[in-house]
């Protein structure tokens, strides 16, 4: 009987050994995936895609991994291309697209990069606040005071002028980014990251009320997919850093988009969407709304 | 010995298929003609459940009012809304081809409402709950009901192109499998037709179905129709009190009704159709339609509807580009998450795209959406594009200049595997 009970455990102990090695050796499509995020984070494209596809492979039916991989793959073969491309609109939407790409997945190096390139090639007020914002985004500050301060377009950007200020205000410049606010003219409809800055801006000049204000309005403007993700991102900005305890904050946090978008997942979906009259062209709309049919569309 | 028993046991099987024959002829009997009504009707509503809960198919294409639905934004759009098909419009036309030959059979043979609420009350009876009768008046008042229905829905369905009254639809609830956009109004009023079917006889079919009041007109003129012998008649009144939409057939020559089911109760309950008080016939005709016709046409019709769904399978949604070059090529494509007219619009857009990928000129794109994979048929100009182009800017990423947001394609093209992943996008 002991001896009975000696082999048996002996053989589970055997067992809690080797399962867990034979099973360490196997990669998950999630830690694949994972490993991905890591690697392009690093600026690894090319291992950061084996990694996408590698995930891709092993979980053929989850949709994430497959986009993702295909996403990548158009950034690398993007990434090679650009350099030799003769068409200037081309390059340029390229440019943009590997752009927001870097900053989606905070490859910051890259971006600086590029947007430099691209910069130094354009010079128009989208080269400049591209710039200056990896710039801000990275700390050099001096950087995006220096790509903003000399143009004569900054003022009538408020995009930029906004991005100014910002520079300004981490420069030690406070009064002259007070000064730049107190010009500065929003246009009538402006864009939920135009108030996103704003309220940075606002914020870090002290302007409290105005910044939750702004804050508030962005979240508005800001399509419902989008808005819990720019909610959590807005906390590590450096410029709310004094006011994500306060109640004031937690209450602009509450705010809800006005934006109306679908909610469409194929099939059964089109009754809810709010967006499902615009689909018809006898709507009036000739195209299908911007944001019909899940929030991945072009 | 062997042989002579085969022989009786023969000539017994032959005996009751003569009677079976006979008793779905001319003058039909009860029992038989019951019977087979109640078979046709278990298996159409076994059709409906086996192909919704089993072989998880997309009934909704099978509606027939989901053709009267689509129709105007087809016609005019070239698309369908939703998910419906073209199989709508079939399996529609077949139900009209079958109601102007055999009247509102479709009613009392293949509906699953009609047939659920026909057994419902059939239930109550057993159950001895109290037989509700509704004033002839305060009926025909309540009849008009299902014109203000039909009325509302294509209203809103047409004018917006968009399934509105799918919330609350019972119908769809159940062969949706619970759809996502199905709220609590949908059970609600499946609750409510329930409850009613109990004590009432068929309360939505005759008060509030909008397919029926489609199928009025075409009823009206339907070509077979009950008549009474009135020289025969024994006037005992049993084909009125059987009818279960209050037909009074034992006051008319010719039942011209449009609400006439062909359910042909009233002739199965009248004691004196071996006489020729009652038959079922075209008008005009000597000679009386067997019951075996009806559920031949029923059977025919829905046969032919389908065969014509698949043997002409014309796409629910197509989209042209650009003037019809001399040679066009031709690919065809099995598109995963092609579900619906919301899907294929998005298809339409990525084949609109402007970025690297965009494809120049002529295209011609009919669809099948549907859920799993659905077909897509692209025509092209061979001499400025390609196959491999047009799969490119389906399946590729596409970064928008004014969202400035990169939008990955949720689209997988069976066979085309840009990321060299194999298995399971292979042929």
């Amino acid at each position: 009987m002991a001896a009975r009970l000696l082999l048996a455990g002996c053989v589970a102990m055997v067992l809690a050994v080797v399962v867990p090695a034979l099973g360490a050796g196997e990669q998950t499509a999630a830690e694949a995936f994972g490993e991905g995020a890591k690697l392009l984070e690093a600026g690894d494209f090319a291992g950061a895609l084996e990694a996408y596809t590698r995930a891709a492979g092993l979980e053929p039916e989850n949709a994430e991994y497959r986009q993702q991989a295909a996403l990548v793959k158009r950034v690398v073969a993007a990434r090679e291309l650009l350099d030799e491309m003769t068409d200037a609109q081309r390059w340029e939407r390229t440019a943009l697209g590997l752009h927001y790409f870097y900053h989606d997945h905070k490859v910051y190096g890259e971006a600086l990069a590029l947007d430099r390139k691209v910069h130094e090639r354009l010079n128009s007020p989208v080269s400049a606040g591209l710039l200056a914002r990896t710039c801000l985004v990275m700390d050099r500050n001096a950087e995006a005071v220096e790509v903003l301060r000399g143009r004569e377009d900054t003022r009538t950007t408020p995009e930029n002028a906004v991005l100014l200020g910002l520079a300004l205000v981490r420069e030690g410049e406070a009064e002259a980014a007070k000064a730049l606010l107190s010009e500065m003219e929003l246009p009538e409809t402006p864009t939920a990251v135009l108030l996103f800055d704003s309220a940075r801006l606002r914020a870090a000049t002290g302007d409290t009320d105005g910044a939750l204000k702004a804050l508030s309005q962005s979240f508005e403007q800001t399509p419902p997919s989008r808005l819990a993700a720019v909610k959590a991102a807005a906390g590590e900005f450096p410029e709310f850093a004094g006011l994500v305890k306060t109640d004031a904050y937690a209450a602009a946090l509450e705010t809800k988009s006005v934006i109306q978008e679908s909610r469409c997942s194929g099939g059964a979906g089109c009754g809810k969407c709010p967006s499902r009259t615009q689909c018809s062209s006898q709507q009036g709309g000739e195209k299908h709304p911007a944001g019909c049919a899940g929030e991945k569309k072009p | 010995m062997r042989g002579w028993v085969c022989s009786v046991q023969h000539g017994r099987r032959v005996r009751r298929l003569r009677e079976t024959w006979a008793g779905l002829g001319p003058i039909a009997d009860r029992a038989t003609v019951k019977i087979t009504r109640r078979l046709v009707q278990l298996g159409f509503l076994t059709l409906t459940i086996v192909g919704v809960y089993i072989w998880q198919g997309n009934a909704e294409r099978w509606c027939p009012f989901g053709g009267v639905e689509g129709i105007y934004t087809y016609v005019t759009e070239g698309n369908l809304v939703c998910s419906l098909g073209v199989s709508n419009f079939y399996i529609l036309g077949g139900v009209l081809l079958m109601t102007l030959l055999v009247r509102r059979a479709f009613c009392s043979h293949i509906c699953p409402i009609g047939t659920l609420s026909e057994w419902l009350h059939g239930l109550g009876g057993r159950a001895r709950l109290p037989r509700l009768r509704v004033a002839p008046r305060a009926d025909r008042l309540l009849s008009l009901l299902k014109y203000v229905v039909l009325v509302v829905i294509l209203w809103v369905t047409w004018s917006a192109s968009e399934l509105h009254f799918r919330v609350c639809d019972p119908c769809y609830a159940l062969i949706s499998r619970h759809g996502e956009d199905i709220t609590i109004w949908a059970y609600i009023v499946a609750g409510a037709i329930v409850v009613a079917s109990l004590v009432l006889i068929l309360p939505f079919c005759r008060w509030l179905c909008p397919l029926a009041a489609v199928l009025n007109p075409f009823s009206r003129i339907g070509v077979g129709r009950i008549q009474r012998g009135a020289e025969a008649c024994v006037d005992c009144g049993a084909c009125a009190a059987a009818c279960p939409v209050a037909i009074p057939v034992d006051r008319c020559r010719e039942v011209t009704a449009a609400r006439c089911l062909a359910c042909m109760n009233c002739l199965t309950a009248c004691p004196a159709r071996a006489e020729g008080a009652l038959r079922f016939a075209q008008r005009g005709a000597k000679s009386a339609w067997p019951y075996g016709v009806v559920v031949a046409v029923v059977l025919g019709c829905v046969g032919l509807a389908v065969a014509a769904a698949y043997a002409v399978p014309l796409p629910s949604f197509t989209q042209e580009w650009g003037v019809p070059p001399a040679h066009s090529a031709t690919v065809e494509l099995r598109i995963r998450d092609l579900t619906c007219r919301g899907r294929a619009t998005l298809l339409v857009y990525y084949l609109e795209r402007d970025d690297e990928y965009a494809l120049a000129g002529y295209r011609r794109l009919e669809a099948w959406p549907g859920p799993g994979e659905a077909l897509a048929r692209i025509t092209y100009d061979p001499s400025v594009t390609d196959e491999v182009a047009i799969k490119d800017a389906i399946v590729e990423a596409y970064f928008d200049l004014v969202e400035r947001v990169w939008r990955p394609s949720p689209f997988e093209i069976v066979g085309y595997d840009p990321l060299g992943l194999g298995a399971p996008g292979g042929p």
